[in-house]
């Protein structure tokens, strides 16, 4: 499983059935060691998109072809904007 | 003449008022200013045009049958009459009633519009799409300048900094706004990477939010296939914007607040998920390790090493109980001699010899124990405790009694 291309929702989801997998009783040792190195990289995943990550703000401006430019709203309208 | 007192001249006008027939039943034509509602519920406000002001009270049981919500710059038509307060001298004009001006019709519209689109369906709850727990890119369609913007953006950021924010700046208000929001709502809405939109304008009158009482404004909305909040600034008024969205947010801050998740809780959360992971992992190897031991314990019984001891030790305790019943034999034996050397030492002759008596040897070394192992003339020794004694015998006699002999 990839796991740095889960989105939260369904890293957490993998999360849950891997805790859920782990209370259960029908299992080797070496397959709870794999599911709990598979969490953590879960856990780092969704850490990683929750903590790491400042989601930029973007404005639309049309241009001259009646398409579309994103423009930084910050730089636009300066620090003083927030 | 006689001059008059205040009080009359104020009575004199108020009766002329009353008698007049436009001033005791007249229309106003303005603009709400000084608008104060006073604690006692009556209202007091100023209506006035580019030129000229009217000070206008509407008392309690009037304002009471209000339909709509007053405010400064509104520009309202209000009945009833023009009187004078005489304790002041001051004329103005008593409400009654007050209708909104240009409103009467296009509320009209919007109570049709409104009837027309729920009959069709369009505010129904089965329609409304859920939102997403946690969009990753949050479209917004409305005026690049407001405070909603500045108020959006804000709380989003602040509740959720991960989430990226897409504005389509639009007019809100006039009467090209409902076509640039419909254009910023279907833009957002082809767009992949948007999985929400906030459309909506901070507070103002209800002639500023008329252009989210448009029917294809409405309807555009219901088309879209992703999720919209609806976000007019105001806490008391529905726009049909807001019946038809998905939901509806009092203010633009609380459509950022029910957009986005809070981060902290999100955190705590995971921290959660972290610890039940593992905690189970955890119980996993410990319940492996337990097993371990029992199996451990197993194989220690069963190990020849052990099995080997354990031999040794039944072997070492059977050896000692050898040693033991022999060694109680022996003491036995020994107790045995013991009381016999005792039993024997009472016969013991040597012991004779130690009372001072002596021991008869015949000439060949025998002892002599009886008269009739010796003869007249023969050599014997007494041997005694101290010596030999060689002696000849000259007579004997037979009997007990050898003290009778000579």
């Amino acid at each position: 499983m990839d796991v740095s291309r889960l989105s939260y929702e369904e890293a957490i989801k993998e999360l849950e059935n891997i805790i859920k997998f782990l209370e259960g009783e029908d299992y080797s040792l070496s397959d709870a060691m794999d599911k709990f190195k598979t969490g953590v990289e879960l856990y780092k995943h969704c850490d990683m998109l929750l903590n790491k990550a400042e989601g930029q703000i973007k404005i639309l401006m049309e241009d001259q072809e009646d398409s579309f430019e994103e423009l930084d709203l910050l730089r636009e309208e300066d620090d003083d904007y927030l | 003449m006689k001059p008059l007192k205040v009080s009359e001249v104020n009575s004199y006008i108020k009766s002329i008022f009353q008698g007049d027939m436009l001033l005791s039943n007249i229309e106003v034509e303005g603009e709400i200013s000084n608008f104060k509602r006073h604690f006692s519920g009556h209202l007091y406000f100023s209506l006035k045009d580019e030129d000229s002001m009217l000070k206008c009270v509407m008392f309690k049981y009037s304002a009471k049958s209000l339909s709509m919500d007053l405010a400064d710059g509104q520009k309202i038509i209000a009945k009833g009459y023009v009187s004078i307060y005489e304790q002041t001298g001051a004329y103005q004009l008593y409400v009654k009633e007050i209708y909104s001006k240009g409103l009467g019709d296009l509320y009209l519209a919007y109570e049709k519009l409104k009837q027309e689109l729920e009959k069709e369906g369009l505010f129904k709850k089965e329609f409304k799409k859920d939102l997403p727990t946690m969009p990753r890119k949050v479209g917004i369609v409305t005026s690049s300048t407001g405070a909603a913007i500045r108020d959006i953006v804000s709380v989003t950021k602040r509740r959720f900094p991960p989430c990226e924010i897409l504005i389509y700046p639009s007019l809100v208000q006039g009467p090209n706004a409902p076509k640039e929001i419909i254009q910023g709502l279907v833009y957002l809405d082809k767009r992949e990477d948007v999985d929400l939109i906030i459309t909506g304008r901070g507070g103002g009158s209800i002639e500023d939010l008329w252009a989210f009482n448009d029917e294809e404004l409405a309807r555009t909305i219901f088309s879209l296939d992703t999720p919209v909040i609806s976000a007019v600034g105001h806490e008391t008024d529905f726009t049909i914007a807001d019946f038809v969205a998905d939901l509806r947010a009092a203010t633009p801050s609380a459509a950022a607040e029910l957009a986005v998740p809070n981060i902290d809780s999100l955190n705590q959360e995971l921290d959660n998920y972290f610890s039940e992971l593992l905690s189970s992992y955890r119980q996993k190897v410990d319940r492996e390790s337990n097993r371990l031991e029992i199996f451990k314990k197993g194989l220690k019984y069963n190990n020849p090493v052990y099995r080997l001891n354990n031999n040794k030790l039944v072997l070492d305790g059977l050896y000692q109980k050898l040693v033991n019943v022999t060694r109680d034999r022996l003491n036995d034996y020994r107790r045995k001699r013991v009381d016999l050397e005792n039993r024997l030492n009472l016969l013991n002759p040597t012991l004779s010899i130690e009372k001072g008596n002596g021991i008869l040897i015949d000439a060949d070394g025998k002892l002599i124990k009886s008269v009739e192992d010796i003869s007249i003339g023969d050599r014997i020794d007494i041997v005694m405790r101290d010596g030999n004694i060689k002696a000849l015998i000259e007579d004997f006699s037979k009997g007990e009694d050898y003290h009778g002999c000579k």
